[in-house]
């Protein structure tokens, strides 16, 4: 199948005084699976109805494959897109369900009316052509013995099969999904990702995935789009999104648990941090307030204050977590407000650890890891660690992190 | 106990009463009258062959086949009218509701009015048009669709609320799906989806107009008693003719028997039917 | 097909936009024009009252198309009205007779409902069984006997004749007893720990909480019995005991029933409360009258 590329260009939507888009520009690539993430109320439903044509922009343009299809009425479009709810029809079979695209694309008018449609002359060829593509959707998503039932009577993961029978039918240009999964159960919800990721790949169609799920979007997207309120934050790989964050919301909103943000302050390129000056250097970094993001897993604990070097901070133990393969403690640190802490320790790390779960330890920044953010949240780069070489080398040796 | 006092009224009022009206059925009893008889199913032959009785029966499907598609019809039609509106929807609810609300004796005398055969405003104005006169109340042979007309004006805004309230229970999804498949708002739209959807809803509205219909009253008493030369004759009206202007208890409760089994069987309808909305939303 | 969007323009600001902004219009307007003219027919007969109760008699003969010339013809009209039938008994009649069955209703329902919702007895399935049959019964079947019943005491013609068949009300029971069904039995449970009695927990919690379905019932019932003609016809026959809607007919089967000035006046004042009732409690109307449709 042709595969189209996508493109918003500054498109913006307001719903009476709540601006819900302001000005989003975006290029999704011909074959790529793209979600759209973001907290409820970020707009990324709203641009893909703006998509889909359920809905339209106030200003700016909306074009697939070079063409703007800003003023086209959804259903020339072409394009396909699966509801949270599926939006099966209900009084209809399955079978009906997935002819409907196919009945309202390649049949006239009035070979579509239910009695009369089939005395209409020259109709047979196309009914047959419609039913042997039910049959092929059906065999290729496992779907054929349910051909004959009424929505009602399908359990959630089969409803989804439906659907997405319906969606690829006629070989849409683009698939668009909002929050296809939300609705099904957390093991279904696994195995639906990768079929669907996997059927992706097969077809080659675009695809633009709107979810609020972080782990769904970072497992399944060649690209993600990260959406706050209204605006493009970020767009960039899996990879980019979590190790690279250019605003302090997307390190927040990426990652579980939630990155560590301490208060800082940053003086002629150097950084202070809760008592501390840290090793990293910053040039060219405004003087001011900053913060410094640290990931759950990019801080070790010590019980041994000595051990644990300058670079530590001291905390009380709140709660440890076993979560089996890894333990969270939970912490509170003396020096700062907010003063909570999580840390993740993995299995590896605590193996003849004599870490106590309450008490005051050590807590030691891999400053490598470290994310550095001004006083409006932009990212401060480049972040050079000064640590001397021995030290690292120390540091390393007590196998901690 | 709680209950006991409904439950005597109900005896009373609603189970006595019913027994007695089964048992006068089989009597030829007169109101104020000492002798009186059994007389086994002679009421019910009578219905069956009385030209009057029989035309009330006739007379009221006829009622009920004119006014419920009616009031039905332009019902949906403006629901979905209204529905698709932005401004306004409230000012059209109230206004076509209204005539639910009013004394239907006082406004079919004014559509008595409004129709008059001489000094009506609705002859004058076909005459204008150059259709002619029409004697709406006074020619038996349209008579009765002329109550049938009063009775769907009534009607129509009971019956296009609870299309609304059916419409609203559509899914927006359904129709964003139905739009991407190729459904913009128009007849596919309506009869793939929006018709088949509001299919239970419309046989909920259908039993409750026509049990509404089935007893009409209020306009044939006062518009024209059954007249023009019976025309108008309906099963109500004859109930009430019967037994509080003639005095025949007996075949005043035979015809109320009849008319009784007819309700009951549209009403044990509704009732299945609402209990099945109230489960399955 | 999918080759079609290539062919579209690129160019956002095109007079492409402007077509759907404007069939969209004109699918409105359309919509409007429709609705306009149906409500133009429903409106026909209040429009007409209102102007025919404002002018002369002879006028309305002579011209019916015309309009109103002046107060001076409303002012005789409605004086006439008032003369020659007692309209301000008549509405007086109304309100006490619905209010006492409204009362009667509610007072007999509510304890049953209550019975039949939260309690244990004997026979209850038995008597909701009853009132379901009950629910299928046309009023106008056990009317017979009770009319039977109230000549042999010879009540007839009398207040509580208007009255009395009217107090069970099946679809009260049934209503009432589908929202107290709902209420939180631990609630209940808590007060009577708390020593309430029973007609307590009914009128203190139980009522109120059901407001709304009371109030919807409320005004089903005052609109049926107000409107009711068929019983009033059948009981009443003093003038000065009968109801709006028999006032009405006895004014148009009188003398004077072709003094359409004054006719539309009665009609006007008969139907005006509970228009105006519903003017101002939109919602409650439309609720109670449309209530899953049932009577």
């Amino acid at each position: 199948m042709e595969s189209w590329d996508v493109e918003f260009r500054a498109v913006t939507k307001r719903y009476g005084a709540l601006d819900v888009l302001r000005g989003v520009s975006l290029t999704i690539r011909a074959g790529e699976f793209v979600s759209l993430l973001g907290p409820s109320g970020c707009g990324k439903s709203t641009l893909l109805r703006i998509l889909a044509g359920l809905d339209n922009c106030d200003s700016g343009d909306v074009l697939v494959g070079g063409a703007s299809v800003r003023h086209q009425p959804p259903g020339q479009r072409n394009i396909a897109m699966i509801f949270q709810s599926f939006a099966l029809y209900p009084h209809m079979s399955v079978r009906q369900n997935l002819a409907t695209p196919l009945v309202m694309g390649r049949q006239s008018f009035l070979q579509r009316q239910p009695l009369v449609g089939r005395a209409i002359p020259g109709g047979g060829q196309v009914r047959s052509q419609i039913a042997a593509e039910v049959a092929r959707v059906a065999e290729l998503l496992q779907i054929t013995p349910l051909l004959d039932r009424k929505p009602g009577q399908l359990s959630g993961g089969q409803k989804q099969r439906v659907a997405i029978g319906r969606a690829i039918i006629r070989r849409p240009r683009l698939f668009l999904m909002d929050e296809p999964l939300s609705s099904l159960d957390a093991g279904l919800r696994a195995a639906m990702r990768s079929e669907l990721v996997d059927l992706q790949r097969q077809l080659g169609i675009t695809t633009i995935y709107v979810t609020h799920d972080q782990a769904e979007a970072m497992t399944m997207s060649d690209r993600i789009t990260l959406m706050i309120g209204g605006q493009i934050v970020q767009t960039g790989s899996p990879t980019e999104i979590f190790h690279d964050p250019a605003h302090v919301s997307v390190a927040s909103f990426v990652g579980t648990p939630r990155i560590n943000l301490l208060p800082a302050t940053v003086a002629d390129g150097r950084v202070h941090c809760l008592g501390i000056e840290l090793p990293i250097a910053v040039p060219g970094a405004p003087t001011g307030d900053c913060q410094l993001g640290l990931r759950p897993e990019d801080l070790c604990l010590s019980a041994d204050r000595a051990e644990a070097g300058d670079v530590a901070w001291q905390a009380d133990i709140v709660r440890a977590e076993e979560i089996g393969h890894e333990r969270l403690v939970h912490l509170r640190m003396r020096e700062s407000e907010p003063a909570n802490l999580i840390v993740r320790q993995s299995a590896e790390s605590r193996s003849g650890s004599d870490l106590p779960s309450v008490g005051t330890v050590a807590v030691i920044p891999d400053l490598r890891r470290a994310k550095l953010f001004d006083d409006a949240g932009n990212r401060i780069a480049p972040l050079i660690s000064t640590v001397e070489p021995a030290a690292r080398a120390a540091s390393r040796a007590g196998g901690r992190f | 106990m709680l209950a006991l006092p409904a439950a005597i009224l109900l005896v009373v009022l609603v189970l006595l009463p019913l027994l007695f009206v089964f048992g006068l059925g089989f009597t030829d009893y007169r109101l104020g009258s000492r002798a009186w008889s059994f007389t086994g199913f002679a009421n019910y032959e009578a219905l069956l062959s009385d030209a009057r009785s029989r035309n009330a029966f006739l007379h009221t499907a006829m009622y009920v086949a004119i006014v419920t598609p009616a009031s039905l019809g332009f019902g949906l039609a403006i629901a979905l009218a209204i529905q698709a509106r932005k401004h306004f929807r409230r000012v059209y609810e109230v206004i076509f509701f209204l005539p639910v609300t009013s004394t239907f004796v006082a406004m079919a005398i004014v559509w008595q009015f409004l129709l008059h055969g001489r000094i009506g405003p609705v002859n004058q104005w076909l005459e204008a048009i150059g259709v002619g006169r029409v004697d709406f109340l006074t020619d038996p042979g349209i008579a009765l669709t002329a109550l049938a007309g009063i009775g769907t004006w009534q009607l129509i805004g009971q019956t296009t609320i609870l299309f609304l309230a059916g419409l609203a229970s559509i899914p927006s999804d359904i129709y964003d799906a139905a739009a991407l498949d190729g459904m913009g708002r128009g007849w596919d739209r309506l009869i793939r989806i929006t018709l088949p959807m509001l299919a239970p809803t419309t046989l909920f509205v259908a039993i409750t107009t026509s049990i509404t219909a089935f007893q009409v009253f209020d306009s044939v008493a006062a518009l024209t008693r059954g007249g023009p030369a019976g025309a108008t004759d309906t099963a109500l009206y004859r109930i009430y003719q019967e037994a509080y202007r003639y005095t025949e208890m007996g075949a005043a409760a035979a015809i109320s028997v009849v008319f009784l089994a007819v309700i009951a069987l549209f009403s044990l309808a509704q009732l299945a039917l609402t209990d099945r909305r109230i489960h399955y939303g | 097909m999918t080759h079609a969007a290539a062919i579209l323009p690129a160019n956002p600001a095109s007079s492409e936009g402007m077509r759907p902004a404007l069939s969209r219009w004109f699918g409105a307007l359309g919509g409007h024009a429709f609705l306009i003219a149906l409500a133009a027919v429903v409106l026909l007969p209040y429009v007409w009252m209102l102007l025919t109760a404002a002018r002369a008699p002879a006028d309305i003969f002579a011209d019916p198309f015309g309009l109103p010339t002046g107060v001076e013809h409303l002012q005789a009209n409605v004086a006439r009205a008032f003369d020659t039938v007692p309209l301000l008994r008549f509405m007086a009649n109304g309100l006490v007779v619905v209010t006492c069955i409204l009362f009667l209703q509610l007072a007999f329902a509510i304890p049953c409902a209550y019975a039949l919702a939260k309690g244990q007895f004997r026979g209850q399935k038995l008597l909701f069984a009853l009132i379901l049959t009950a629910l299928c019964v046309p009023i106008q079947v056990p009317m017979l006997p009770i009319y039977l019943a109230l000549a042999k005491l010879g009540a007839l013609d009398s207040y509580a004749a208007l009255i009395v068949p009217f107090a069970l009300s099946p679809f009260a029971i049934f209503l009432l007893r589908q929202q107290f069904k709902s209420y939180p039995d631990e609630i209940i449970q808590a007060a009577r720990l708390d020593g309430f009695s029973e007609a307590e927990i009914v009128m203190r919690l139980i009522v109120p909480s059901a407001r709304p379905v009371i109030a919807a019932f409320a005004v089903f019932s005052v609109t049926a019995h107000w409107n009711d003609l068929y019983w009033p016809m059948i009981v009443i026959t003093s003038l000065d005991k009968a109801t709006p809607p028999l006032g009405m007919l006895f004014f148009k089967d009188g003398d004077f029933g072709t003094d359409y000035g004054a006719l539309m006046v009665a009609a006007i004042v008969t139907v005006a409360p509970i228009l105006i009732a519903f003017l101002f409690a939109q919602r409650q109307f439309i609720r109670g009258l449309t209530m899953t449709g049932l009577r």
